[in-house]
């Protein structure tokens, strides 16, 4: 047992004093005070009266991450600007079959779609009365569907680029909408706290799935069950078994509303986030899978994840923080940059996405601009090591 | 600091999430004296870990998730097609009217009743209003969730500056307050007043030994100012009457007695016509005071009413004709005070030439 704890010790020393070399000269002599009176060796940290298995499991536990490097990935900076919104852009979302182009929905109740290449852009579509808050684009129909807070979800043909069919039903604003990868059905969520999913030829919603006591801020689907995973300003995640229509699990780890979730394109997890918490979880099961190093990050507005392991936080005071995503390493904190002629209050990512090649990641934001954040180029391990990995038992946190 | 940080816990959060010998507890929607609470609360305890809240990750990072095989997306796929296929085949029947072929009756009179479905025009807007209310059914019948999450406050406190700041005092009319509310005085007043009792300071006392003293030299000069203004007028009336004295005793003495009657200053200076005994209309001359005084009277606004305006007059006859009066008819004795009676005409005129 005593070995156990001098090893959590040292391991906890060197972990916070290592890299300092010499103390400042206060600090010493409050170090040197207390070793003298206590008599003892360097107990220096505090050890929290944990024992028994559990300390000794929350001590492997320790070792276990610090053993561990997280991936490096190279800094994100600011590539492009586009700006011609008049509103707040809510969401965005890029054409996922040949990544030529990206939609985005602004509060000035228009779509536009813009060039991914070159930033200019190729169409605007009006038909919602108030500000669209999400638009997803099918990887199967020529379709792209949009959700409005004026309780209306719009099914917009690609080919004629007009608005070809209303799905109504909401009782108040609809707030997401995502298509299910294999079934001709869109999942909805809105004010009314309720999951809806739509027939999209017949503009029947099939099913309603009750559970949520607040708004639902994203509804994402999935091919497998859970087919339907909501969250909600509740502080809940929800996994739906939509043949059921029920819950098959409730995630309630989080303390404040979750105002997004992502799913990992390349592996079977999903990433939740709510104010200073951002957590991952395993799918079919919803277990917990990575606490990420978010404690002060403050009030999260969007989650996006890439094939690459990288997953993008934005702020809503305008702070982008990027995470590597298996071991929950935050590895670059940086701030918008604000456009000419914005107030200091429109600083504040509200969504983002990745494209199709994980290299763009593409943010729409208050102060009414779009910006196109890239990798810089020739970063290596070397000359941009990022943020230091200075991993806690951040696991302890409930 | 955050306002959100600053609600209160959320509903069902129950108290804390571990107790005093680090024991796992779960909060939850937990009455002591209700049996079927503590029996969920129990299950619900049964079902919580403390591997719920160890990441599985931190173990290894490179831990392999895969995505879902396409064996197993197809069979999710086929199901759950099926399952949504026979719900559209149901709401499709239901927008039908719950028929859907051509149905042939016979009555028992023999008579036959071929029952057709309403042609629908797909076009056209729903009937059925939209604005009707429809809620979602309740989910009571879903089990308790355990809350895997702290609510205290104890890891997020906010300093008691911060909650006032976060104050809004409610509103209190200026003009209607029959209750009799009071609104704590802000700005310099509550400075004052926030001042340890009323306690005052030296430079208070200064400033206001200073505004006293800048009071009272002013009161001082004003009042200097007004009496030179008297000495001033006192003078120059003096000096009028010395020069009207001189005058005077330069014109050349009339058997008059000046002294004893009062005498325009025009006859005094005896620039003016002399009255004679004779009066004629042309060599009248009045005195000018007559003319003068009353233009020159000041009327007193509030002397205008203070007498009645009909104080000498016998109220009752103000309304009748006099007999002794303005107009020539009023003199006349035959109207009298009996009843009018009017003349022809022709006698009128007579009248008149008379």
């Amino acid at each position: 047992m005593n070995s156990a704890d001098d090893l959590y010790r040292e391991l906890r020393w060197n972990n916070q004093f290592q890299v300092m070399g010499t103390l400042p000269r206060n600090l010493q002599q409050v170090i040197d005070e207390r070793t003298r009176g206590s008599g003892a060796g360097t107990t220096v940290v505090a050890y929290d009266g944990r024992s028994g298995e559990e300390g000794q499991a929350a001590v492997q536990r320790y070792q276990q991450l610090v053993a561990q490097k997280p991936q490096w990935h190279a800094p994100w900076r600011l590539s492009k600007v586009i700006n011609g919104h008049l509103g707040w852009v809510r969401c965005v979302a890029v054409e996922p079959v040949d990544n030529e182009w990206f939609v985005t929905g602004s509060n000035d109740t228009t779509l536009k779609v813009w060039d991914l290449a070159s930033g200019k852009l190729k169409l605007t579509l009006s038909g919602h009365t108030m500000g669209v808050r999400d638009v997803a684009v099918s990887e199967r129909h020529p379709y792209m569907f949009s959700a409005s807070e004026d309780k209306l979800v719009k099914c917009w043909d690609l080919e004629k680029n007009t608005a070809i069919r209303d799905y109504y039903g909401h009782l108040s604003g609809v707030h997401t909408v995502d298509i299910h990868p294999t079934l001709d059905l869109i999942a909805t969520g809105g004010r009314d706290a309720v999951v809806k999913l739509w027939d999209i030829r017949t503009r029947k919603a099939v099913k309603t799935l009750v559970g949520h006591k607040a708004p639902i801020t994203k509804v994402k689907c999935t091919p497998v069950d859970p087919q339907v995973v909501s969250s909600s300003t509740d502080t809940t995640v929800r996994l739906w078994d939509i043949v059921a229509g029920k819950s098959m699990k409730v995630l309630t780890h989080h303390k404040r509303a979750v105002r997004s979730i992502a799913l990992h394109p390349g592996e079977f997890s999903l990433a939740s986030a709510c104010t200073d918490d951002v957590r991952s979880w395993r799918l079919p099961e919803g277990s917990l899978l990575t606490n990420f190093q978010s404690q002060s990050t403050g009030v999260i507005n969007t989650l996006s994840i890439n094939d690459d392991n990288v997953m993008f936080a934005g702020g809503d005071n305008g702070v982008l923080s990027f995470y590597e995503y298996k071991s929950g390493h935050l590895y670059q904190q940086t701030s918008t940059q604000e456009v000419r002629g914005s107030l200091e209050s429109e600083r504040g990512v509200l969504t983002s996405t990745f494209d199709a090649t994980g290299l763009r990641l593409i943010t729409g934001e208050v102060d009414k601009s779009i910006k196109i954040w890239r990798h810089v180029e020739d970063a290596t391990e070397e000359n941009q090591p990022g943020l230091p990995w200075n991993p806690n038992l951040s696991g302890q946190r409930f | 600091m955050s306002f959100s940080s600053l609600l209160p816990a959320p509903v069902h959060s129950g108290k804390t999430g571990s107790n005093a010998s680090g024991e796992l507890l779960v909060n939850a929607l937990v009455d002591d004296g209700d049996a079927v609470a503590s029996d969920q609360y129990s299950a619900m305890v049964s079902r919580v870990t403390l591997h719920d809240f160890i990441p599985l990750r931190q173990r290894d990072f490179n831990m392999a998730i895969p995505l879902p095989s396409e064996s197993e997306v197809a069979r999710t796929a086929k199901k759950t097609w099926s399952h949504f296929q026979s719900l559209i085949g149901e709401v499709e029947q239901k927008s039908a009217g719950g028929r859907t072929e051509d149905e042939l009756v016979v009555l028992p009179g023999g008579k036959r009743l071929h029952i057709v479905t309403a042609q629908h025009d797909p076009l056209q807007p729903k009937k059925a209003s939209r604005s009707k209310k429809s809620y979602a059914p309740s989910n009571e019948d879903e089990p308790i969730q355990p809350i895997l999450h702290t609510t205290s406050a104890g890891d997020n406190p906010s300093p008691p500056v911060d909650k006032r700041a976060w104050q809004i005092p409610s509103f209190v009319s200026q003009w209607k307050n029959p209750k009799g509310y009071t609104t704590a005085l802000r700005g310099a007043g509550s400075v004052v007043a926030g001042n340890s009792g009323g306690e005052v300071t030296d430079g208070f006392v200064a400033l206001a030994d200073a505004l006293e003293a800048a009071d009272r030299e002013a009161r001082v000069r004003l009042q200097l100012k007004r009496e030179a203004k008297v000495v001033e007028l006192n003078r120059a009336v003096r000096e009028r009457e010395q020069k009207l004295n001189k005058i005077m005793k330069s014109v050349p003495r009339r058997g008059v007695p000046l002294h004893e009657r009062d005498v325009s200053e025009r006859i005094a200076l005896d620039t003016g016509p002399r009255p004679t005994a004779n009066r004629s209309h042309e060599g009248v001359a009045y005195d000018s005071r007559l003319f003068t005084k009353g233009a020159t009277t000041q009327r007193q606004t509030e002397s205008l009413y203070d007498n009645p305006l009909f104080v000498q007059q016998d109220i009752d006859s103000i309304y009748r004709p006099r007999k002794t009066g303005r107009g020539e008819a009023t003199e006349d004795e035959s109207l009298g005070t009996g009843p009018i009676e009017f003349t022809p005409a022709e006698e009128q005129n007579g009248d008149s030439e008379r």
